[in-house]
This record gives C-alpha cells, sequence and structure tokens, in this order.
C-alpha cells in the first residue's frame, strides 16, 4: 500500500515537474527572470526527488 | 572501410595509380593524384588520356545506384536541404548574383555525388559532403543579409535545421560488422526477463516525451532574439533531464524485486529541499 503511494506521488512529482519547466520557460519568455528562475529550480528539485524515489538504495545498489 | 564493399575498387585504382598501373588494372584518371603524376616519366603521355571504357563504367555504375533506395535518400535530402536554407537565401532581392552562382553550382554537385560515391566513393564523397557544404557556406556568407536572424523565420529555421539533420544521416557508414552472426542452439533454455514492466510504465515514458515536445515548441514563441536563445538553451536542457528521467522512473516501477519501497533519506533530502525551496520562492514571489 505504501509502495502505490509512492509510486503516485513520483508520478505526481514528474508531472509537477514538467509544468514547472513549462511555465518556466513561458515566464522567461515574459521578461520575468527571477519567477523563471525560481520554477525552473523547483522542476530540477521535484524531477530529482521523483526519480530519488523509486530508486532501490536498501541493498547497497 | 574493412566492411564495406564500396570502397575497395577505389582504394584497388588508388593502388594500381600510384604503381603506374599495370596491363590489366584499369586507370582511372580521376583517381590519379597531381602529386603522383608529377614525378612520372610519363607526363604528358598517354596516361593522361581517359580511357572511354572506364568512365562508361562508373557512369554506367551510378546510374544503376539511382535504383538504389538509399542513394535516391541522400539526393533527396540534400534537395530537401538546399530548397529549404539555401535557394531562399542566396535567391532573396538583396542578394548578390555571386551568391545566386555558387548556390545554383551546389545543387548538382549534391544531386551527383550520391550516385557517384557508389562507383568513386572517396570522390563522391568529397563532391556530396566537402565541396557541397563549402559551396552552400559560401553561398550563405554571400547571402548574409538575407539570413541575420530579424529575418529568419522560426518554422523555417526548425524544419530546415531537421533538414540538414537528415541530410548528415543520410551520409552514415555503417560500422563494420564483426564476426558473423552465430546460429542459436536448439537445446539451449530460453532466457526469461527478469521483470516486466507495469503497464503504467509506458504511460510514464508517452508522457516524458509528449512533455519534453511541449516544452520545446513553448521555446520556438519566444520572438525576442535574445531571449529566445537562452530559452532554447533552457528548453533542450528540461527535455533531455524530463526524458531521461521518465525513462529512470517507468524502468524503476519494475523493481518490486528489491522490496517494498519506504522514504530513504536520499529521496527525502530533495523532497525537503523542493518543499523549503517551494514555500519560500513563493512567500519572495507574494511579497513582490
Amino acid at each position: 500500500m505504501v509502495s502505490r503511494a509512492i509510486d503516485v506521488f513520483a508520478i505526481l512529482l514528474l508531472l509537477a515537474a514538467a509544468a514547472a519547466f513549462g511555465f518556466g520557460i513561458y515566464a522567461l519568455g515574459n521578461r520575468q527572470d527571477f519567477k523563471a528562475l525560481y520554477l525552473l529550480l523547483v522542476g530540477a528539485l521535484a524531477l530529482r526527488a521523483s526519480t530519488e524515489l523509486l530508486r532501490p538504495r536498501g541493498s547497497g545498489s | 572501410m574493412r566492411g564495406d564493399p564500396t570502397a575497395r575498387p577505389a582504394d584497388t585504382s588508388r593502388r594500381a595509380d600510384v604503381s603506374g598501373g599495370s596491363a590489366g588494372e584499369r586507370v582511372h584518371p580521376v583517381a590519379v593524384s597531381p602529386g603522383t603524376q608529377e614525378g612520372s616519366p610519363f607526363v604528358g603521355s598517354e596516361e593522361h588520356t581517359v580511357p572511354p571504357e572506364a568512365v562508361g563504367n562508373v557512369l554506367k555504375r551510378a546510374g544503376a545506384g539511382l535504383r538504389e533506395v538509399r542513394t535516391v535518400q541522400t539526393m533527396l535530402a540534400a534537395m530537401i536541404a538546399w530548397s529549404i536554407t539555401v535557394a531562399p537565401a542566396a535567391f532573396a532581392r538583396s542578394s548578390p548574383l555571386e551568391a545566386r552562382m555558387v548556390a545554383v553550382l551546389a545543387l548538382p554537385c549534391g544531386l551527383a555525388a550520391p550516385p557517384l560515391a557508389l562507383a568513386r566513393r572517396s570522390l563522391g564523397r568529397h563532391l556530396g559532403i566537402s565541396v557541397f557544404l563549402a559551396l552552400v557556406t559560401l553561398s550563405w556568407l554571400l547571402a548574409s543579409t538575407a539570413i541575420q536572424p530579424q529575418r529568419l523565420d522560426p518554422i523555417r529555421a526548425g524544419i530546415g535545421a531537421v533538414a540538414w539533420g537528415v541530410f548528415a544521416l543520410s551520409w552514415r557508414d555503417r560500422w563494420p560488422s564483426g564476426a558473423p552472426p552465430q546460429p542459436p542452439e536448439g537445446d539451449a533454455p530460453m532466457l526469461q526477463a527478469r521483470s516486466r514492466l507495469p503497464p503504467v510504465a509506458r504511460a510514464i515514458v508517452t508522457i516524458g516525451a509528449v512533455a519534453a515536445l511541449a516544452l520545446l515548441f513553448l521555446a520556438w514563441r519566444i520572438r525576442e532574439a535574445d531571449r529566445g536563445l537562452m530559452a532554447q538553451i533552457v528548453a533542450i536542457a528540461c527535455a533531455i533531464a524530463l526524458s531521461s528521467a521518465a525513462a529512470d522512473m517507468s524502468t524503476g516501477l519494475g523493481r518490486r524485486a528489491h522490496g517494498p519501497r519506504r522514504f530513504t533519506p536520499h529521496a527525502v533530502r530533495p523532497l525537503l529541499l523542493l518543499l523549503a525551496f517551494a514555500v519560500a520562492g513563493a512567500v519572495i514571489i507574494a511579497l513582490q
């Protein structure tokens, strides 16, 4: 049950990262540099978290 | 070169040229380098005459190459790249006559080289790649006023970039195949996959690919030149990160054999950083 919830959470993080990247590039085109940088960084962190959630670490790999 | 059968006739004729050519070898004048001829005692003699049967053979092989799909593909790729990116610039009203002449000269080089490469590989590749690209570059330099970034249509520029990518791929060489594949042993047991990907894995990869393409499309919307360039760089980086992360996640979903998932410290750290950064950034943007 917890594993399935983590899978769903990781997929949601991937979608959030894609949306953050999209809004970040859109903000870059609208001369909103600070907002663009913030959204791009949030997207990068969300993407990193989503892949780390599904990466097995317990068996020493 | 080792596994390419089309390279052998050119190499053979080149060896024949260096050695002066025996009675049984046909010497083609195209393969004779000037440096080789300078030291030859036969300068100005019959060695310079073109054997008509050799030219006929080359033309016959080049003509037969027109029936091969790959040759036609290479010719089409050169034609499309030329017509999308060279012709509009060279034949613009602001372009000089020299640019048009060079552009017109480039087209037969690009079209004649693929069939010629079947008969004379080195000459064909030099004509189709080196000479064609040199003439195209010269044409662009002469017609530089027509290809300023302010006058470029983003969609045409994108299609042109794809066309040149296809042109590069059409001139590709196959890797030399090593040992011939061994026939499968009849008594060997079937290899089973360690695990199967869940059905949602395909959906995740599709979402990642579509999102990556959408980011690239979004960057093309920006009209301002400097920001557009920056947005292209950012969009390409984000698209690569998204697609590779989606592929990583889809394979990670199939690794249930490693035990139940849990929030490991490696996963909690970027989550906490994300939470702190998202909240702090949202507060700062709201205060602005």
